[in-house]
């Protein structure tokens, strides 16, 4: 193969993994799919919300192990992305319920803040808003470490801390990737 | 409105942690240099893969 086939190669090979683990992760995710459909938004739904956003973790981090190996040409991303999912399962759920609790406190703490919109709740609002996206990076953070290696449960959360707060140029590039993405 | 933009995310869902696992490799690499201790050595942090 010449250099043009190889990278059409790369470039197809990244497009099929892409896909396919897109759907795998669709599917992992069902629950929260159906959520999503069926449920208004309200803050009263916010428990069966806190339910469904529960397999999220494991398919998360089952995503993000399998993209790591997508330049190995003999794998299929089914048996990388279901392996990785069974093997961490466990594993990821230790770290994601207490995430989800915590963003789940400060999503309603918010929207109490917004119903009485007081200067001080104003304040307190951009406050717990700044560190619902921090813990959206430092879930990231965990679930990476988490689904890749084998720490304690308190070393996981000390790590993804002090990678948030150290590398700052690569911890403001996941909340640009991410920004880009909502916005 | 809700429908569209919350299926996008998901269906984007991949191409974007495509995008933070580019971004957070050099993480891995560094927990793996200075916190990871093979399983030769018999201690509790072992590598996965």
């Amino acid at each position: 193969m010449n250099d043009n086939q190889m990278g059409f190669f790369r470039f197809s090979n990244y497009v099929y993994w892409l896909i396919i683990l897109n759907i795998l992760f669709v599917v992992a995710n069902s629950i929260l799919f159906a959520a999503l459909i069926t449920l208004i938004p309200t803050i009263s739904n916010a428990i069966l919300y806190y339910i469904a956003f529960i397999p999220t973790g494991p398919a998360l981090a089952a995503l993000f192990h399998s993209l790591r190996l997508a330049k190995e040409k003999d794998l299929s991303p089914v048996q990388v992305f279901w392996g990785a999912y069974k093997e961490n399962y466990k594993d990821v759920l230790k770290v994601w319920l207490p995430i989800i609790t915590v963003f789940f406190i400060l999503l309603v703490d918010i929207q109490y803040f917004n119903q009485s919109p007081t200067l001080l709740n104003q304040i307190l609002n951009g406050i717990f808003l700044v560190a619902i996206f921090m813990l959206v990076i430092f879930s990231i953070y965990a679930l990476v470490i988490t689904t890749h290696y084998k720490f304690r449960l308190r070393d996981i959360y000390r790590l993804s801390g002090f990678y948030l707060l150290t590398w700052i140029k690569r911890t403001t590039g996941n909340i640009a990737i991410l920004f880009l993405t909502v916005v | 409105m809700f429908f569209t933009s919350d299926f996008i995310i998901i269906f984007v869902s991949s191409l974007v942690a495509w995008f933070l696992m580019l971004n957070t490799k050099p993480i891995i690499q560094d927990v793996k240099i200075k916190f990871v201790k093979t399983e030769e050595n018999h201690t509790t942090e072992t590598v996965k893969e």
